[in-house]
């Protein structure tokens, strides 16, 4: 009886989805816990953000300059690309768990593609602000929001493209895929906070 | 073998000794510091409610305190190991016992919350509509205070405000009641006239850096004047001038709470309540004083250097002893001023046409200007006056026939030419606070509309 | 027995002083790691307390001796020393080193970053301390550095200098190194547990690791955020987040700051509380009362520690207070709870009282009036009475600073014959326990009725009353006992260190399974684990059989509780 109760495996749908049947590793438990911890920060910042645009003399860029505005389709465009390279991170996590090392390397290599596109386009972005980060609390939360983000996506990056490195050299399989687990799990809350960041700024506080 | 040593015998004893002294102990502790174990004497009604309520929570923590002080001491003395191999029980838990000090703690801070919510509901409850309240606009600012009173102007609002800080100017009734360097009020906002053209009135929205986030201009006009008494026996140790801020007897009294510059927080201890001054914020303290005298008060929230010295005293009067310090106070109404004034060609001060800024910034300190206005005119108790816009001819006349709480200052104590060199002294001041670049945008707007 | 004595001490450093040195520098040793911070710590607590005795010197009678702006500083510093660098890395210390042994497990998650938090602990630490160097001075607008006269904004008359760009620069490394390390816990009590070794078997500590871990890894990120917030301001944005001048709100710092600052008193107590209930259970020889509900209640209190934050403000006029009110009274039922259950762990104990008991019972006095001080401030108007007077730091000192003192000196004299192999003096330690214990009770009693009184905090004189003058002089006095107390317990590590009595591997006839090896533990923990039926495995080993007819004693039969025999591999896979 004490050897059957073992064997037994639960399946839980979503975590199954997320980090696959094998049983969870340290480096799993200690991205997630991470993970967590980055949330709160990020929700931090956007509390903050919330509660500057909800009791504040103003809001708008005190120099005068336009605040960017949703109805431009370069934001809306490079949101709908950074989100939607966590399709390919999750393709190449589901395919180094069948032990597809090469469909892994290249979904990653799609992810780092646009996820650099992403970078440049927010440099182009800070470029092309009319507003500097003095220039009252929009401004202020707009700098440091898109700038942790960035940062972030960056750090993301890095992770990913190590892991790509070690992919070419022929690490990971089916067994042994903690890596590129965990960079997956940290590149969706990558674009998830993406969301929250960009879609009050631009959208909705106005 | 003494009673003591009988006494001392049993654990039972031992126990009560060991209380005893302790309490003895205490009391003495008490009356060698002369402390009380009690917050002090009211002397108003909502710190009487207050000091009731802490007697209820000070009862409950005492008789809880007695009773698990003594029941850590009884396990402590009662149980001790008697031998090597001893093995007390071995319970691990009692379901009933646990519930119970689960439960009883539940009930008590129920109930303590009850208590609490009701009183605090009594403490902040505004005065009634109908009731006639005396207003005091209190401003701390590193590191003195300013006590503000109101007097209706007898005119009403034309046209609402905006909220927005550019648009500064307001239409009155009657404006010709204004003058340069008055102190309007509207709601609980506070503004400086700095000019005014044919029926528009030009104001600065924030006096002393103060900024009112939620802007709630009612429809009368008020003047203010700086009821700020500046000098009390015995308490002029720890500040030059120690402020004091003088109040009625008998009537609810609204306190409007606001910060020039960080935060500070207003306490009186014998009110046994206080209030953040937040910058920003324009917050409502309500007390009703019940006793007459002067009440030590001092910051309660850290604000930089000099937090400790920013003490003030409230002086409670009697109605009848109030009401002729507020007339003596308040002075008499302003004459109607007719005309224009605030125009294009009295804003401007030439370059080079002015006075000595160097003459001016000693005449500054040895006229003792820096005691109200701050060592660069940034303001203390008197407004700011540091890059004033206000044209020379009316600050001239301000030093002549002062409006509001300044010295008067005859020809002979300070000529026209000296004033104009203070002026251009003031004018090339650093502004300490970047948050007024209001003023100059109120430049920019006469010059444009002029 | 057997498999206790065989255990062989492992040399623990080369001969050669470099080599040890370098191994301590580059160890990634959880108990190396634990004993740097622990030391580290200690010398930044006497640093702490030298600023306490300039204080109460200055406040001893009325007029100064140093300026108001060194007075600022000092009190500042002392603030933040003492949490930042002292109570939380104690407390970090003592979960490095006990919490792995206590679960069975041979290391820490991932013992490289745990290295790493330390060092960025260290290096965070050094960049406040330096700050004294910089012009300006340090930061000096209090630990809670509430804008906006942190800020260099015009407004602000005096505005710091560099030392508060250092202090929040230096403060973001050390939560970092506290999320860190959070991780660390986490992912070890979760994962690294030895075989048996249930969540309901977890010593009480362990159970405090991990609800501190949790609040650690929840609250600070939102600090790091005000401080990035606070940062940005000083530097650029010109005080658009919390300057109203400039449209910022002082009083969404104060929310951040508190969100994380409330939730880390309880990571500052919970890791002493942990210690004084494994100490009681040892001392006592009896399990500790409802070990369920003692977990429930640090459950509640790290819950409970998320939605109270904003009773810090209860007097800016700014929250809702009746919800603040009513969640911070609830705070007393779990620790009340705790309360009875330490002293019904007492009741018909076989109790012995060696320095380490004797803080522990100290503890429960220092907290018992943290606690009913506490209920004064949760009542609003009686707060709006004693905000930011002397009653409040009283109270946080009777809690908080007192209380979790005494607990991490509790187990400094528990844990001390584990880390070094010696026993600490009992006689300079009990001692030190009446010197500190009568000097603490003078200074916060004292400073109790001083509050009532109507003193505020933080001023540097207060020339206007002198009646305050007598009371003054006995908190300093009584700060210069406990001081000298401190000198005692610092005499007596020294002391022990070399000419202390040789300690075996369980020398207290411990319960837990840090005493089921040598003392120091070899680098790789355990040779061997006794079976684990119980909270007590130790304590199983030793009376187990003499206790078989007690209905009250208690282990389960399988090796965890009902799931069936596992082998070491299958149960590191399993998941908490």
């Amino acid at each position: 009886m004490a050897a059957g109760a073992i064997t037994h495996k639960r399946v839980h749908p979503v975590r199954s989805f997320l980090v696959g049947d094998e049983p969870m590793t340290t480096g799993l438990w200690g991205i997630i816990f991470f993970i967590f911890s980055e949330i709160m920060f990020f929700a931090g910042l956007i509390a903050a953000m919330l509660a500057l645009h909800s009791d504040t003399l103003f809001w708008e860029p005190t120099n005068g300059a336009h605040r960017l505005e949703g109805g431009e389709l370069r934001p809306i465009l490079f949101t709908i690309l950074l989100v939607s390279t966590s399709i390919p991170m999750q393709i190449a996590a589901f395919a180094i768990r069948k032990g597809n090392r090469k469909a892994m390397l290249i979904n990653m290599g799609i992810v780092l593609v646009i996820g650099v596109a992403f970078m440049i386009n927010q440099y182009f972005e800070w470029q092309h602000a009319e507003f500097g980060i003095s220039d009252g609390p929009y401004a202020a939360t707009f700098y440091t929001l898109t700038g942790f983000h960035g940062a972030h996506v960056i750090g993301g990056l890095l992770f990913i493209f190590a892991q790509w490195l070690r992919g070419l050299l022929g690490h990971f399989d089916a067994k042994r895929n903690t890596a590129i687990e965990a960079a997956t799990l940290y590149w969706h809350f990558v674009g998830f906070v993406w969301l929250l960041v960009i879609f009050p700024l631009v959208f909705f506080l106005s | 073998m003494t009673a003591f040593q009988r006494l001392w015998r049993t654990r039972f004893g031992r126990l009560t000794l060991v209380m005893g002294a302790a309490a003895l102990a205490l009391l003495a502790f008490s009356g060698l510091t002369s402390a009380q174990v009690a917050l002090p004497e009211a002397v108003s009604e909502q710190g009487d409610s207050i000091r009731t309520l802490y007697f209820i929570v000070f009862a409950i923590g005492v008789i809880v305190f007695i009773i698990v002080e003594a029941m850590i001491l009884w396990v402590v003395f009662r149980y001790k190991r008697k031998s090597d191999d001893e093995l007390p029980t071995q319970i691990g838990h009692n379901t009933t016992a646990e519930i119970l000090w689960t439960g009883i703690p539940t009930v008590i801070v129920v109930i303590l919350f009850f208590v609490s919510f009701f009183v605090l509901q009594d403490i902040q409850a505004a005065a009634d509509p109908d009731e006639e309240v005396t207003i005091v606009d209190v401003q701390g600012r590193q590191w003195a205070w300013a006590f503000n009173y109101a007097v209706p102007l007898g005119t009403e609002l034309a046209e609402s405000m905006s909220a927005d800080l550019a648009e500064t100017e307001i239409h009155l009734e009657d404006p010709s009641l204004v003058v340069p360097f008055m102190t309007l009020k509207m709601g609980v906002e506070h503004m400086r006239v700095v000019a005014r053209t044919g029926d528009v009135v030009t104001v600065e929205r924030a006096v002393n850096g103060t900024v009112a986030i939620r802007h709630s201009a009612g429809s009368e006009i008020m003047r203010v004047f700086n009821g700020t008494d500046t000098v009390a026996e015995g308490r002029l140790q720890a500040a030059d001038n120690t402020p004091i801020v003088t109040v009625p007897v008998g009537q609810m009294i609204r306190f409007n709470i606001a910060s020039a510059d960080v935060l500070h927080a207003f306490y009186t201890p014998q009110f046994l309540t206080k209030l953040d001054a937040v910058p920003g914020r324009v917050q409502t303290l309500w007390v009703r004083i019940t006793d007459t005298g002067d009440f030590q008060s001092q910051c309660a929230e850290f604000c930089g250097r000099d937090h400790a010295r920013m003490i003030y005293t409230v002086r409670a009067l009697s109605m009848a002893e109030y009401d002729a310090w507020f007339e003596d106070k308040a002075g008499d109404a302003p004459e109607p001023v007719e005309g224009d004034f605030g125009g294009e060609e009295e804003v401007e001060m030439e370059e080079g046409a002015i006075g000595n800024p160097a003459n001016g910034q000693n005449l500054f300190f040895s006229l003792g200007c820096n005691v109200c206005h701050g060592d660069s005119g940034e303001g203390l108790v008197g407004p700011t006056i540091a890059m004033t816009v206000v044209p020379l001819d009316r600050v001239i006349q301000q030093y002549r026939e002062p409006l509001e709480a300044m010295t008067e200052f005859t020809p002979d104590q300070v000529s026209d030419e000296e004033i104009a060199d203070i002026y251009a002294w003031l004018q090339s001041v650093e502004r300490p606070h970047p948050a007024d670049e209001i003023p100059s945008k109120l430049a920019e707007l006469i010059e444009a509309g002029g | 027995m057997a498999t206790l004595a065989g255990a062989q001490t492992t040399p623990y450093a080369g001969a050669n002083v470099w080599r040890a040195i370098l191994e301590w520098l580059t160890t990634v040793d959880h108990k190396k790691i634990g004993i740097m911070y622990l030391w580290t710590a200690g010398a930044f607590g006497l640093v702490g307390m030298a600023f306490s005795l300039v204080m109460r010197t200055e406040l001893a009678q009325t007029g100064t001796i140093i300026s108001a702006e060194t007075y600022n500083s000092i009190f500042t510093m002392h603030g933040s020393v003492m949490i930042f660098l002292f109570l939380l890395p104690v407390g970090a210390a003592f979960m490095n080193y006990s919490m792995p042994l206590q679960i069975g497990a041979l290391d820490m998650a991932f013992p490289r970053i745990n290295a790493l938090s330390f060092w960025i602990f260290l290096f965070g630490g050094v960049l406040l301390t330096l700050s004294f160097a910089v012009e300006g001075g340090t930061a000096s607008a209090g630990w809670t550095a509430y804008p906006p006269v942190t800020l260099d904004t015009g407004n602000n008359a005096e505005p710091p200098g560099a030392g508060m760009d250092m202090w929040l620069v230096g403060v973001i490394l050390l939560g970092q190194a506290s999320i860190f390390g959070s991780v660390n816990f986490l992912v070890t009590i979760f994962k690294m547990r030895a075989p048996g070794m249930t969540m309901w078997r977890l010593p009480l500590f362990t159970w405090t690791t991990l609800v501190t871990g949790l609040l650690i890894l929840l609250s600070t990120p939102v600090l790091a955020a005000a401080l990035v917030l606070g940062f940005i301001d000083r530097n650029g944005a010109g005080g658009a987040f919390f300057d109203p001048a400039a449209g910022g709100q002082p009083l969404l710092w104060q929310n951040l700051f508190w969100f994380y600052s409330h939730p880390a008193v309880y990571i500052m107590i919970l890791p002493a509380m942990g210690i004084v209930s494994d100490v009681f259970g040892v001392f006592t020889r009896r399990p500790v009362f409802g070990y369920r509900s003692m977990v429930l209640a640090l459950v509640a209190i790290g819950l409970l520690g998320f939605i109270v934050w904003a009773h810090h403000m209860f007097t800016t006029g700014g929250v809702f207070l009746p919800f603040f009110m009513g969640a911070t009274f609830l705070i007393a039922v779990p620790t009340g709870v705790k309360m009875f259950n330490w002293i019904a762990t007492m009741w018909r104990g076989s109790n012995i009282f060696p320095t380490a008991m004797l803080f522990s019972v100290g503890f429960l006095m220092l907290f018992l009036i943290g606690g009913i001080t506490g209920v004064f401030h949760a009542a609003v108007p009686v707060d709006f009475a004693l905000h930011d007077t002397y009653f409040v730091v009283g109270h946080f000192h009777y809690t908080m600073s007192i209380a979790a003192t005494f607990g991490f000196l509790a187990g400094c004299y528990y844990w001390f014959p584990k880390m070094f192999g010696k026993f600490m003096n009992e006689g300079l330690g009990k001692l030190h326990f009446w010197l500190v214990f009568i000097g603490v009770n003078l200074v916060f009693f004292t400073q109790l009725l001083l509050g009532l009184d109507g003193m505020p905090r933080r001023i540097n004189d207060y020339v206007d009353n002198p009646g305050w003058e007598l009371m003054n002089m006995l908190i300093t006095i009584g700060a210069f006992v406990s001081a000298a107390g401190m000198m005692v317990f610092l005499y007596n590590v020294f002391y022990s260190l070399k000419w202390g009595e040789r300690a075996g591997s369980d020398p207290w006839e411990g319960t837990t399974l840090e005493w089921a090896t040598t003392s120091p533990p070899p680098p790789h923990n355990f040779d061997s684990l006794p079976e684990i039926r119980s909270e007590r495995p130790l304590f199983d080993l030793r009376f187990g059989e003499k206790l078989q007819d007690d209905p009250h004693y208690h282990v389960s039969n399988g090796h965890n509780g009902g799931g069936g025999a596992k082998t070491p591999s299958a149960s590191a896979r399993e998941e908490g």
